[in-house]
This record gives structure tokens, sequence and C-alpha cells, in this order.
């Protein structure tokens, strides 16, 4: 019974995927109704995992699918299927119609979900390098639901980089394979005298996985898609990707860890390490210089999946549990920041912060849970990004200063000055955004329809009590 | 691995810059046909030898694997992408000035680069074969890499979306050769995966071309000022 629950977690989004076309014949606008149904259904059942497989720390195996949740892997599921949640509960008024018909978005968006999902369950290497096509295909079919010529250039764009990206992935994966003879993630556990025997050919799919999976995430120097593709996609969309990176650091960890335990050659964690560090420098100092506040908050993308790439580059347990707790915080409060976006962006019908002054006394609300999900994302107390940020430069520093300490700390000292810059560039866009004198304004309407800023609401609260009580994400990550 | 497999590899990689850098997008599209039916005739030279040498008998499920990844690589996709260009694109956009998108290099600076670049890697991988450094079931692996770095070399050099979506689908068939041993299941995934993936891709190609009535991907950025 219990393992059932694997199988329908990942099949209720599909199933739901099918369905929404044929309901929505029936009944007009049932389609958001289906959504929001799923997404609820599928975080109840991420939910009973937590008895399930966190307390008895147990793995469980599905015995006809290669599917499996461990123990560590339970934060993430929950993650992916609460922002899936929230963010269909803003959609619900937020979503207002475009490229695609309404049963068409919501069966990909539902889709999306399920390929994030199985990121996740499976343990199959074919089966991961299919699930990371997909979730390409499908992102990139939601980018275009934005009407205009912009979403169907960020989308061609991104569908371009992203396959080259799969073919990269899909090299790694045939080598893998001709290595081990096996598709089973397991084997590379099971036969690392295989990988130490072929260490070049290891370390040429570690990198070409690399490359394939960073470029999926937006690491850079593959992020070339992700300053066009945030801008260009609907808010709705916006906020059901926040949380993509979640699945694919997953995938990227789960695939190259067996390797790195197999043959711990410092090429990997100086591949790793670099990207990151590149994609926080990159990421921080082009947002600064952004007005666009879309294209701000996609290079702050950037920098979040580079601080990961920086501490999951480590290869220990501390440093899987500082990364995901660091990725899991900072996708909950994008997804806040993208919705809180969206208010403002169909509110004032434009993207330019140098276009906009004092919303603040007409989205009241919005205003605040803007203010709060950036000291969140940027590491303030007491919220969650705060014990994150703590996390990872324990981990960093710890693992710089075990051979130099002064190189430990000069490290220490550079990341926190880079999230200097990040907390600057957002408290300038709230001050532009939403403070100064109100004489820009041109407001549609006033305070927007609940719905449309409880999600992010729930978002932050779900922050601050992770920042108070930690080991409630801890728990579920280790 | 043998001579005719290599002989195979090469053609497609020539057949690969050929490709990108002839002037009419119908020419290309043939090209891609001919490119992807080459690196096929790889896996069919590797059967014949197999069972000439009477080795092994040919399985079924590898040639029903061989039939779809030649009836999706050789026929559907390059007629798919055949069909957005006569029907969709050509009826949207008359002239001929239209029509055609230079690239972002001159031929001859493309060439250069191309050729350099072919000639390094021919070095490289026979050095790889020669001494011997590849397991036996890699040993394609080299050439696959040269067929996809060209047609990446493609994919930069041309603003034309019909010739980049080609040279797209000319990096997929590169691997088509090492995916043979994988279950015919994973076969049929990869090839709808790809078939979905140049569904969208010929959709935002038509769109553009339909709306806005250009094919030119340098003429689709956005100023954000």
């Amino acid at each position: 019974m219990i393992e059932e629950l694997l199988a329908a977690c990942f099949f209720t989004p599909l199933i739901a995927a099918l369905l929404v076309a044929p309901f929505e014949a029936v009944w007009a606008k049932s389609s958001r109704i289906i959504l929001l149904t799923a997404t609820l259904a599928v975080f109840t059942i991420s939910l009973l995992f937590i008895p399930a497989v966190t307390v008895h720390g147990i793995i469980l195996k599905h015995s006809i699918l290669p599917m499996s949740v461990k123990p560590s892997s339970v934060g993430v599921l929950l993650s992916i299927t609460l922002v899936a949640f929230l963010s269909s509960l803003y959609n619900f008024k937020a979503e207002q119609g475009g490229r695609l018909p309404p049963p068409v978005y919501s069966g990909f968006i539902l889709l999306l979900l399920t390929v994030m999902i199985g990121l996740v369950v499976f343990d199959d290497l074919v089966i991961l390098y299919i699930l990371v096509e997909t979730t390409i295909g499908v992102t990139v079919i939601l980018v275009t639901h934005k009407k205009g010529k912009f979403p169907l250039q960020a989308a061609f764009k991104y569908l371009i980089i992203t396959a080259v990206s799969a073919i990269l992935f899909l090299a790694g994966v045939i080598i893998l394979f001709n290595l081990t003879g096996d598709y089973s993630l397991i084997s590379l556990y099971e036969k690392p005298w295989i990988l130490r025997e072929n260490s070049n050919l290891t370390l040429l799919a570690v990198a070409l996985i690399t490359a394939g999976l960073g470029a999926d995430i937006g690491i850079a120097p593959f992020h070339g898609w992700l300053p066009d593709a945030v801008p260009a996609s609907p808010d709705t969309v916006n906020s059901f990707t926040a949380v993509e990176g979640v699945p694919l650091f997953y995938a990227l960890y789960q695939l190259v860890n067996p390797i790195f335990q197999a043959y711990p050659s410092p090429y990997i964690t100086g591949l790793l390490a670099g990207l990151g560090a590149v994609s926080v420098i990159i990421g921080n100092l082009i947002a600064y210089q952004q007005r666009d506040y879309m294209r701000m908050i996609a290079y702050s993308c950037i920098d979040v999946y580079g601080y990961t790439a920086l501490i999951l580059s480590l290869f220990n347990t501390a440093a899987y549990t500082a990364g995901f707790f660091y990725l899991i915080n900072a996708s909950i409060m994008k997804m806040s920041l993208f919705q809180n976006l969206g208010v403002v962006e169909k509110n004032a019908e434009t993207t330019n912060m140098n276009n906009l002054k004092g919303l603040a006394g007409k989205l009241g609300k919005t205003s605040y849970i803007y203010l709060a999900s950036f000291l969140s994302l940027t590491g303030i107390p007491p919220f969650a990004g705060f014990y994150a940020k703590i996390l990872a430069y324990n981990v960093i520093y710890n693992f710089i200063a075990a051979s130099n300490i002064i190189l430990g700390v000069l490290a220490l000292t550079a990341l926190i000055s880079l999230s200097l810059v990040a907390l600057a560039y957002f408290a300038n866009s709230y001050h532009k955004i939403f403070l100064e004198s109100a004489e820009k304004t041109g407001l549609k309407t006033g305070e927007p329809h609940i719905l449309t800023w409880l999600p992010s609401l729930i978002g932050v609260a779900v922050s601050l009590i992770i920042g108070v009580q930690p080991q409630l994400l801890y728990v579920l990550l280790s | 691995m043998s001579v005719t497999q290599i002989i195979l590899y090469l053609i497609a990689a020539a057949l690969t810059v050929t490709g990108v850098i002839v002037r009419e997008n119908l020419k290309s599209i043939k090209i891609l046909a001919a490119q992807a039916a080459a690196i096929i005739t790889v896996n069919l030279a590797y059967y014949i030898e197999q069972i000439a040498a009477s080795l092994n008998p040919l399985e079924p499920a590898a040639i029903i694997s061989l039939i779809i990844e030649a009836s999706v690589t050789v026929i559907v996709i390059p007629q798919l992408i055949r069909k957005v260009k006569t029907h969709v694109i050509n009826g949207n956009m008359k002239s001929e000035s239209l029509t055609y998108t230079p690239p972002v290099l001159n031929l001859k600076t493309f060439s250069t680069i191309s050729l350099g670049f072919n000639i390094f890697f021919l070095l490289f991988t026979s050095h790889l074969l020669y001494a011997n450094l590849l397991p036996s079931q890699l040993q394609l692996l080299p050439l696959a890499i040269l067929v996809l770095v060209n047609s990446v070399l493609g994919m930069v050099y041309n603003r034309d979306a019909v010739k980049i979506t080609v040279a797209l689908n000319m990096a997929f068939n590169a691997f088509t050769p090492l995916l043979s041993s994988l279950p015919l299941p994973y076969i049929l995934l990869e090839l709808t995966s790809l078939i979905l993936v140049n569904i969208i891709l010929v959709f935002i190609v038509s769109e553009m071309a339909e709306k806005y009535n250009t094919i030119n991907v340098s003429e689709w950025s956005v100023n954000y000022d």
C-alpha cells in the first residue's frame, strides 16, 4: 500500500493532465479546478512520505517501476509539490489567458509537475534523460503562453540552448551506461571500480552531464536563455517554474555524487565549484544593473543556482543538506517574488522599475510580502534564508579552511560581500517600485484579490517557520 | 569499429558542414535526411558485418529499432520541417529577399574555422583510436562528437531559424548509433521526445513567420530600455 504512494505521486498529475481537456469540453473553466485539486492531492501524498519514509528512516522502493523515495529526498519532493500547490492557488485568479487554450495550458502545467516529480523519484539513467528533455519541452511551451513576439524569441533561444545541452547530457548517460552496462543509478554505487579504471571517460561523462544539466538549470556560462525566458513568461508560469531548479539539481547530484564517491577527483569538485562561483559573480553583478525587475530576478536566479552548485560541489552529507536547504528556501521565495511582481506588472503594465513609484500605497500587502521574500532570499533573520546561508558558509568555510584558513576567510568574505550586493539590488527595487512619492503610479485597481497575495504570504510564513525551527526542513533532507 | 563505420561517420560530418552552409533551406533539409541516412547506415554496416562474420544473429528488436530510427530521422523530421518551410514560411514570406537570411560570418571565415577544427579533431580521434584508449563499445564516441560540434558550429553560424532547426537535428542524429544498445521502449521514448522538440520548434518558427514575417533570429531580440 505504502509503495503505491510513490506511483500515485507521479501518476496523479499525469492522469489529471490527460483529464483536463475532456472535462473542459463538458464544463468550461474546469481546468483551473482540476489543476488546483491535482496539486493539492500530490502535496498531500508527498506529506504522507514523512511518516512512511522520514520517521522510519527507510528507502521506499516501487516493486515494478524503477522508483524510490529516500529520507533525504522527502524535503525535495515536498518543496516541489508545495510550490505547485501555492502556484495553482495563485493561478486560480491571476491566469488571464494567452496563446495556449486553458485546458492545454493547465495540462502542460500538470505535465511539468509530473516530470519534476519524476526527476526526483526515478532511479534510471535513460528515464532521467527523457524526463530532462520533457521538462525542457514543456517549459518552452509554457514560455510561449504569453502573447507577443518576445516570448517566441525567448522560447526559441531557450529550446535551442537546452536541446544542445540535452544532447550533452545524453552523451554523458551513454558513456556511463556503456561503462557500467546498466541503466540503474544504483549500479553507479555498485560498480565503483569500473569508474575508477576508466577515470578519463568518467570525468568526461561528469563534464557532459554537468554542462547538460547546468544549461537546463541556468548555471553560468550556460545561462543565456534565462534572462530572456523569465521576462517573456507569464507570472503564473514563472511561479510554477521557480522550483524547477530543485529537481534538476537533485538529478545532477544523484548522477554525479556516486561517481565522486567512487572516484573523488578534485576536477569534479573544481568543475562544479568553478561554475557555481562564476554564476554567483555574474548573477549578482548583472542583476544590480537591471532596470527591468523581471530580468533582475532572472539574474538573481543565476546567483541562487551558483550558490547551490558551489555548496553541492563538496559532495558530503552536510553539503547536500545545506545546498538543498538553501535552494528550497530560495525557490519558495522566488515563487513569492514572481507572484508579487506579477501583481505589480498586471496593475502597472510595465516591468521597468524607473517607470514605477509609490505602489505600496495601493498594493500594501503585496509590498510587505515582497519585502519579507527578498529579506529571506538574501539571508536576513528570522527567515529560513538566514539559517540557509549560515549552513552554506559553514560548509564552505570548513572545506577551504581545512587546507588554508586565510583562503577560507577570504572566500567567506567574498560570498558575504556578494550577498550584500544582492541585498542592495533587492532593496533598490523595493524602493523604486513600492516607495517614493506616488506621482507616477497610474494603477488600474487597488489591492488585488486575496488569491493573488495569499499564496505568497503562505510561502513567506513557511520561510519564517523554518527560520525559527530549521530542524523541520533539516530533518527532511538528512 | 570497422573502416566502413568510420567512413560513413566522416561522410555524415561532411554532410553536416554542407547542410549548414548551403544557401537554400530546402537543400539544407534534404541534406539533413541524407546525413541521418548516413548515420543510420553506420548501424546497418555493423549488423551486416556481424552477420557476415557469423558472430551474432540479428535480433528482431534491433531490426525494429533500426527501422523506427530510420523512419523518424530520415523521413518524419525532415518532412515535418519541409512542410513548415513550404506551406507556412513560403506562404507568408513571398519575396526572395525575405526568405534568404544571411549568416553571422562570411563563408570563407566559417570554412577556415570549420576546417581547422575538423583537422585538429580528426588527429585527436586518430590518436585515441590508434592508442586504443577507448573501450570497444565507445569507439564511435569521438566521431559522434565530431558531428555534434560541426552541428553546433552550424547553429552559431546561421541566423535562419530553419537552418538552426536543421543543425539541431543533425546534432541529435550524431548519437543515434550509440543508442542502438538501448532496449526498444527507451528508443521509442527518446524518438518521441525528439519529435516533440521538433514540433515545438516548427510551431515557434511558423508563428514568427506568420505573425511577424521573419525567420531571422537576430530580428527577434528585444530592447529592454
